[in-house]
């Protein structure tokens, strides 16, 4: 099938469309953290730190994409929403998750460090998603092939002053770029056309929807400006992950569709947590409250992210942290106790530990049963 | 459900689990997301020697077995806790999951059961020092280790629930 | 010329052949003599400042000047990656006693002070030495123990201070003139004032908010006092810091709310009353905060993504796991990333060169100096060790330009070990420290302890003031940490709860105890009160034959003692102290094991750091800030230095580092350090000599 790949025709189109980039990029985080975590303190250092910066820009990318969203005209949220033809479509991921969006993408799971997992990171960053050639994806209506289709719809829709007419942009809820940190690059904040199309490149540049051309470029090809001016360089994640994957660093003259031949990079696939994932079963045991507890904790820290993209702020502190720091003070207490449930065994899996399921619980109904569950619990602990 | 239903009861790491829970407060799944059940085991094992560890997890079998039939900590404390043989190797294992470290046994203990050449204070391990206890128990985390991120210090403290 | 040098030297490690026989078996290095433009004494933040200053001053000369740098770094070479930093980290994890210098375990050559060794040496009743308290590395001669440490590595003590970034104040410079104590430094702040900018922009990196600095002495209004004359950079002279201020505490905010509107009132001599109006004020700090527009945060060294912010990872000192902190480490990665020490490459511009070499010990700067007259310096040895087993080998550096940048009480032994630049007889004198009195208590609530940075505010009130003719200022810094410094918490909190030390039963466990801690932990907090510490001539660092370590190299040998001035602030800092716990509901005098709301401040006898006073006794710890020992001042008879850190004896030498502050005042001194050191790098890079060492000249030997 040689389709062409879906035209965004409407605001309305572009809006939801955005609304699904920016859960897009959140689903790949738990998918690359899960593997991060399970990691054991300490080893496999390269490895952890090269997860780690993909990570970073993962969530730099779900900013961008939140900033173009707010300035022409809509609150990121994690609600359902409709893209064309297609209705009731989530942002939010559910594990393991097969994207409504990109059918090239695969099925995404949760896996501790392992083989297996890297080749998932790999198909996931690939310019085709592993495919010989896009033609050989299947396409489904009002959905794309590769996450690089997805965005240079979005783009072409930027561009269009019949859907996005220039007093349309203005700079609303912008996450600054001195409050985002790390490596990853600027944020970049949005104001009008040239700056919307700017955050969206900066998403493709980086490694999301990588063109196909990317793979006969250099594989070292700097992704983004040294800002940290430490010789620290970006490449894309699929060359950081090819070399995961191959146990070799890329050589400077390589490109990226070689296998790499440079040094070394040492992984030991079993200095890494047993870990497995098992869907919810609210069995009442320590184990079970422990799960529940790291998803109710997921849910706050997703709904402190996309208050944080509302331009919210918390008012528990003085003067008042924004939104994004107590969204920051959530990740590093998420990861903490994703460490703890990797190292806790699941009593009916022998061998096996428990992993954190990343499973986001709607506010409302679901969200209150969720708590009270737990506070019943810790009161009988 | 609890863990002898689990497993075998004499089992000796799953006594020494469901010990560590009464000496704690903390839940099995709060220890074993230390990462240190297996270690502090062993540590207790290579301190006081295999033979003291086997009667002390005996003794601390029957007395929580009782516990569970009477629903209250009696028998762990009048057999266990208050034990003139038991009681100096609690206080040790106590601190040795609040602390981290390893604190002597008094020299009365020695006397009587030898001494081995581990028994001086020592910091465990590196992690035994970061999954220490105290620090949760603090609602705060390891100096040195696990940040709370950014700015987290400015937010009104919580401990967690226990 | 080398004949020249043993004979005029004269010294006993001056003289190769001398040496060779203290140290048994040195290798001489064969070959000539190595040329740099500057050789640099010390890889740590005084030394990397000058490396780079210079620098980046000298290639805006007409012509360019590019100049050849050696750092020579008596101690090991630290990390220059992140996974080679984190085995600092778990070194200090798994250290027993988390002193500063735990995640650093020194080499056998390079031996360090560490706090662990302070111990008291036992006084004759005439007052003189009878038992020197020489278990450590430092011989203390008291009558008082120096309490303070350094760290010996390629970083320096930078690795494990906590950040604390203040100026001093501008009556700080000009003491005598003012209160009748101490001496005037020859520069006076606004002199300084450029230079200041300068360290926290362009090395350190603070984090601060002007309006939030409330210290006294500075008329009252803290944006007058930070106006700056860098007008291009900061319209209308209106100064802001690099970063955003760091968030203060909810301890911070807790006293500030609970001790809203306190007035302490202290009485003084004849009777007279002093008023100081409590107000907390946010920390300025070398810590990577929210950036102002056009600021890069510095991250880890190899790994710059880490560490743009603070984490609150809790452990400034000993070590920051991140590196949001500044460390030196990260001037000297930067220099040796963009001036690496080789030829420039076809097609590449040249540019400055920077060599680091670690475990290289100066053991003597080489000179002509005689008795009373100026001279030069030719030259500087070093011991290059290894520690396997092999004996170290001595090469002697040459260069334009010297800089001594070794730390003060460092500074001040190869000074004296030299026979160099000591005509005034100041060298090593006027030691100087910052006494710190600690109080502790209790809290009504929980404050949260144990969260964030060692200290985020303090209170400023008792900086400056006529009282400072009577008795000494003091800094008051509020402390996160709970009672980890004067309590050893919380493990020994756990020790009372558990208890079972008599009887071997446990007093409290499970859920009570995990309960029990929490309502106990997070409410502790401390102060630290510290006293501007006085010069004076018999606090001094000396050598002694008897006393060396095992390259031969002289141990510092230390007297101290504590002026009736400063000791005249003990009473005052612990009656502020009441009036302030006071007023935060814990005036009453508790003591562990028992746990309620108190105060909890005790000071026993039995403490090597006791200090008694009026009857009373204090604790005084020291707190790390070694100062003195190479004054700077106008008069060649009473300094050694003068206002560019140039020594007034041996004009191509610098000395350089705390150790040239003619008096402490209250801030912590790296700032102003780094802030001198600028100043000193702009000079020497304006009178380097046009020609370049990047291609070695001959240097002739005769």
């Amino acid at each position: 099938m040689n389709a062409q790949p879906t035209k965004i025709p409407t605001l309305a189109g572009l809006r939801a469309a955005l609304q699904l980039a920016i859960g897009l990029e959140l689903s790949t985080i738990p998918v690359y953290l899960t593997g991060l975590y399970s990691i054991r303190e300490g080893r496999n250092t390269d490895t952890a730190q090269t997860i780690r910066s993909v990570v970073m820009e993962e969530m730099l990318h779900m900013t961008l994409a939140a900033n173009v969203l707010n300035a022409i005209g809509e609150v990121p949220s994690p609600k359902p929403v409709d893209f064309l033809d297609r209705k009731h479509l989530s942002p939010i991921p559910a594990y393991p998750l097969d994207s409504p969006l990109i059918s090239g993408i695969g099925t995404l799971e949760l896996l501790p460090l392992s083989a297996r997992a890297v080749d998932n990171y790999v198909q996931i960053e690939h310019p085709l998603h592993g495919a010989a050639t896009l033609e050989a994806i299947p396409a489904a209506p009002d959905s794309y092939r590769t996450i690089g289709e997805f965005y240079h719809a979005i783009d072409l829709a930027l561009n269009d002053p019949q859907i996005c007419p220039d007093s349309l942009f203005e700079p609303v809820n912008q996450v600054p770029d001195n409050e985002y940190y790390g490596g990853a690059g600027d944020v970049v904040e949005v104001c009008d056309r040239k700056t919307a199309r700017a955050a969206v490149q900066k998403i493709v540049d980086q490694g999301e929807g990588l063109p196909e051309e990317a793979l006969h470029e250099p594989a070292k090809k700097v992704t983004d400006a040294d800002r940290l001016a430490s010789g620290w360089q970006m490449y894309s994640h699929y060359a950081r992950f090819r070399e995961i994957q191959t146990g070799r660093k890329f050589r400077p003259d390589q490109t990226a569709g070689e296998t790499p031949a440079g040094a070394l990079l040492l992984v030991d696939y079993n200095q890494v947590e047993p870990a497995e994932f098992v869907p919810r079963n609210g069995d009442g045991s320590p184990e079970a409250v422990a799960l529940d507890e790291f998803d109710l904790a997921y849910s706050l820290l997703v709904d402190a992210v996309y208050a944080a993209f509302g331009g919210g702020i918390s008012s528990r502190s003085e003067p008042p942290l924004t939104g994004l720091q107590v969204a920051v003070h959530a990740m590093y207490g998420l990861k903490h106790k994703a460490v703890a449930l990797m190292r806790t065994p699941n009593p009916e899996r022998p061998g096996r530990t428990l992993c954190p399921r990343f499973a986001y619980v709607a506010l409302g109904g679901d969200r209150d049963k969720l708590i009270r569950r737990l506070e019943e619990r810790s009161g009988s602990r | 459900m609890t863990t002898t239903e689990l497993s075998n009861r004499s089992d000796p790491i799953v006594v020494f689990t469901d010990l560590s829970v009464e000496l704690t407060g903390y839940d099995r799944v709060e220890l074993a997301g230390t990462g240190l059940i297996e270690q502090h085991y062993d540590t207790l094992l290579r301190l006081i020697g295999e033979r003291e560890a086997g009667h002390l997890l005996q003794a601390a079998a029957e007395a929580l077995d009782a516990d569970r039939k009477n629903h209250n900590g009696e028998a762990l404390r009048t057999r266990v806790i208050e034990s003139k043989l038991y009681g100096p190797v609690i206080i040790s294992l106590i601190k040795l999951w609040y602390l981290g470290s390893w604190y002597p046994l008094p020299g009365s203990y020695a006397d009587v059961n030898g001494s081995t050449a581990g028994d001086v204070e020592h910091v465990v391990s590196a992690q035994a020092y970061r999954e220490g206890l105290v620090w949760s128990a603090a609602g705060a985390h390891p100096m040195g280790a696990k940040a709370p991120g950014w700015g987290s210090w400015a937010e009104a403290p919580a401990l967690p629930s226990a | 010329m080398h004949e020249n040098l043993v004979t005029v030297s004269g010294g006993k490690s001056g003289s190769m052949k001398t040496t060779g026989t203290q140290t048994g078996g040195v290798q001489p290095s064969g070959g000539g003599k190595e040329h740099f433009d500057i050789v640099i004494v010390g890889g740590g933040i005084a030394g990397a400042t000058v490396a780079k200053t210079v620098i980046e001053q000298a290639a805006t000369r007409s012509p360019a000047r590019h100049p050849r740098i050696l750092i020579l770094e008596a101690g090991r070479a630290t990390a220059m990656s992140a996974d080679k930093y984190d085995t600092y980290v778990q070194s200090y994890q798994q250290a027993l006693a988390k002193v500063p210098n735990s995640p650093y375990p020194p080499t056998v050559s390079a031996p360090q002070p560490d706090v662990l060794d302070i111990s008291r040496p036992v006084m004759g009743e005439d007052g003189t030495t009878k038992i020197p308290a020489d278990n450590g590395y430092f011989v203390q001669m008291g009558p008082l123990p120096f309490g303070s440490d350094y760290a010996r590595a390629l970083g320096g003590t930078t690795l494990h201070w906590l950040g604390t970034c203040l100026r001093l104040l501008p009556n700080d410079f000009r003491m005598d003139t003012e209160y009748g104590r101490g001496v005037d430094w020859p520069i006076t702040y606004d002199e300084l004032k450029p230079y200041y900018e300068r360290a926290e922009w362009d090395i350190i990196g603070v984090s601060a908010d002007v309006g939030h600095q409330y210290y006294p002495g500075i008329g009252g209004d803290p944006a007058k006092y930070f106006k700056s004359k860098n007008t291009g950079k900061f319209p209308d002279g209106v100064y802001h810091f690099p970063m955003e201020e760091i968030p203060s505490s909810f301890l911070d905010e807790y006293l500030a709310k609970k001790s809203a509107g306190l007035v302490v009132t202290l009485k003084g001599d004849l009777g007279r009353e002093y008023t100081f109006p409590i107000k907390i004020s946010n920390t300025p700090v070398g810590r990577n905060s929210t950036p102002t527009p056009g600021y890069q945060p510095v991250g880890a060294v190899g790994n710059a993504d880490q560490g743009q912010r603070c984490e609150g990872n809790s452990s400034c000192i000993p070590i920051c796991p991140v590196q949001a902190k500044y460390n030196a480490l990260k001037t000297l990665y930067e220099l040796i990333v963009k001036y690496p020490d080789r030829e420039p490459r076809e097609g590449e511009k040249e540019k400055a060169r920077v060599a680091v070499r670690s475990q290289c010990m100066a053991s003597n700067v080489e000179h002509t100096q005689l008795p009373k007259k100026q001279g030069t310096v030719t030259g500087i040895t070093y011991l290059k060790y290894s520690d396997d087993g092999s004996p170290p080998v001595r090469a002697t550096v040459t260069a334009d330009v010297y800089v001594l940048a070794a730390n003060a009480i460092e500074n001040a032994t190869l000074l004296l070990a030299s026979k160099a630049a000591n005509s005034s007889g100041e060298v090593g004198r006027n030691l100087m420290d910052h006494p710190l009195l600690l109080t502790w208590g209790l809290l009504e609530d929980n404050a949260g302890a144990y969260r964030g940075p060692g200290s985020t505010s303090g209170i400023p009130a008792f900086r400056d003031g006529p009282h400072r003719s009577e008795r000494t200022a003091f800094r008051v810094e509020i402390g996160n940490w709970g009672w980890n410094f004067p309590e050893n918490a919380p493990y020994d909190t756990v020790h009372d709860l558990v208890g079972g030390a008599g009887t071997g039963t446990a007093q409290l466990y499970g859920r009570a105890l995990r309960k029990r801690l929490g309502e106990i932990l997070p409410n502790q907090f401390r102060i630290a009160w510290e006293l501007e510490q006085d010069p004076e001539p018999t606090n001094r660092v000396t050598i002694d034959e008897r006393y060396k370590d095992s390259l031969g190299m002289y141990r510092p040998v230390i007297h101290y003692d504590l002026s009736e001035y400063v000791r005249a602030s003990l009473p005052w800092a612990a009656e502020a102290s009441r009036q302030l716990f006071e007023r935060l509901g814990i005036g009453a005098e508790v003591r562990r094991p028992e746990y309620k709301p108190g105060d909890y401040t005790h000071w026993d006898a039995n403490d090597p750091s006791a200090v008694t006073y009026d009857g009373q006794t204090y604790w005084v710890r020291g707190a790390g800030h070694v100062v003195g020992t190479h004054r700077m001042g106008e008069d060649p008879e009473h300094s050694v230095v003068d206002g560019y850190q140039r020594s007034h004896d041996l004009p191509n030498l610098f000395i350089v580092g705390c150790g040239s502050m003619p008096t402490l005042g209250t801030s912590n001194p790296t700032l102003t350090m780094t802030a001198l050191a600028i100043r000193t790098g702009d000079h020497i890079a304006a009178q380097l000599p046009t020609h370049t060492a990047a291609q070695p000249k001959e240097k002739k030997d005769a």
